[in-house]
């Protein structure tokens, strides 16, 4: 099997299905203070498949609802910001991309990338950073691996092979078999999305934050350790990958202060993994 | 009766559990206060207001055998997760996550 060049990929990035308006709203005003709840509340409205989602989830979120949820308005409060942006974001990618049965699980990238989106925002919390911002960031950071899949898929499903049969990491299979990783499929495809630079910044710089300098690529760093660390995916075979020293003291983490919210990043994911249904 | 406190998801919570903490909605003001017992009316006002977790204090019926058991599963689990050498920094999480585990256990 012949890799596609990196070069190449985004020729594949069209079987990707396509961001839906509100999604290029969303990222766009996560970056605007002036953004409210009616207007994403009037743009979700046009989402019929993200509506249904969106009061499915709501209604979803435990047994101690009285009587049901059934406005987008309400679903909003019920929800919040971060869970309606996941649901907007997973109805856009990964539910209508269901590789399960292929070796390769999107469900299971999901529960991840939910993962170190909650510790993302906790971390945003500790150190200052934007969490809104933060959380998306956490939410799109391997989205290059949807994209790697979609252009080579019996190549990926071995990459995913190598990983546990050497017990390497991803990003080391995935150079080894691609000659490129999913941070730099990920990065181009942001760029043709015109996601906002910072989430770009996240993507590319995740696994690697000493060779490029950004501060949202250390807190998605982080925030990635924290969330195998912490094991919320619950995969037998996790490893805590290792964690740039650089990154930490810019941030300027501790770990012992941040166990104070450990519980309650187990409890976060474990409410928007209920509401979600992954 | 020995108590352990508990941080869930509003939606895991159960109407007769007690708060172990206050919960303070975004405007900083106090929603229930600590030692409130839940009822049914209170927990559906928790999830539309979109309170995301709570801490509940729960009654630890375990006996010692079962929490000696727990923390040895969590100490090897943790350990399995930290397999391989790594930054001090990642020492250091191990460290604290080995912390958490353990008083998560007791």
């Amino acid at each position: 099997m012949t890799p596609p060049a990196l070069s190449e990929l985004l020729a594949h990035a069209a079987a990707l299905p396509s961001l839906p308006e509100v999604v290029s709203y969303l990222t766009r005003s996560l970056n605007d203070e002036g953004a409210d709840a009616d207007a994403l509340a009037h743009h979700l409205n046009s989402e019929p498949a993200i509506v249904a989602r969106l009061l499915a989830a709501a209604n979803s979120v435990g047994s101690g609802l009285t009587s049901p949820i059934f406005s987008v308005k309400q679903a909003f409060l019920v929800l919040g910001i971060n869970r309606v942006v996941s649901i907007v974001l997973a109805s856009a990618l990964t539910y209508r991309y269901d590789a399960r049965g292929s070796g390769f699980d999107s469900r299971l990238l999901w529960r991840h990338s939910l993962g170190v989106a909650i510790c993302a925002r906790v971390i945003a919390e500790q150190t200052g950073f934007n969490p809104e911002m933060a959380y998306t960031a956490g939410l799109l950071h391997d989205i290059g691996q949807l994209l790697m899949f979609t252009a080579s898929p019996g190549l990926y499903v071995r990459v995913l092979e190598v990983k546990r049969s050497e017990d390497t990491t991803l990003i080391a299979a995935e150079r080894s078999l691609f000659g490129y990783d999913h941070t730099a499929a990920g990065r181009a495809l942001a760029t043709a999305w015109r996601l906002p630079l910072e989430i770009g910044d996240a993507i590319a710089g995740h696994h690697e934050p000493d060779e490029m300098f950004s501060e949202i690529g250390n807190l998605v760093h982080v925030s990635e350790v924290l969330s195998h660390a912490l094991d919320l995916d619950d995969q037998p075979d996790n490893r805590v990958p290792d964690v740039s020293e650089l990154a930490c003291a810019h941030l300027g983490l501790s770990w012992p202060r941040l166990a104070g919210r450990f519980a309650e990043i187990e409890a976060r994911y474990d409410g928007i993994t209920l509401a979600l249904g992954v | 009766m020995k108590l352990r406190t508990v941080c869930l998801a509003p939606g895991r919570a159960a109407p007769g559990m007690t708060l172990a903490a206050a919960i303070v909605g975004h405007d900083g003001h106090t929603l229930l206060a600590a030692g409130t017992l839940l009822d049914p009316e209170m927990l559906d006002r928790l999830i539309r207001r979109g309170v995301e977790t709570l801490s509940v204090a729960l009654p630890d019926t375990r006996d010692e055998e079962t929490v000696a058991m727990a923390l040895a599963n969590a100490e090897s689990r943790v350990r399995s997760l930290f397999r391989g050498k790594g930054s001090p920094a990642r020492e250091a999480l191990g460290a604290a996550i080995l912390d958490y585990r353990r008083q998560q256990c007791r």
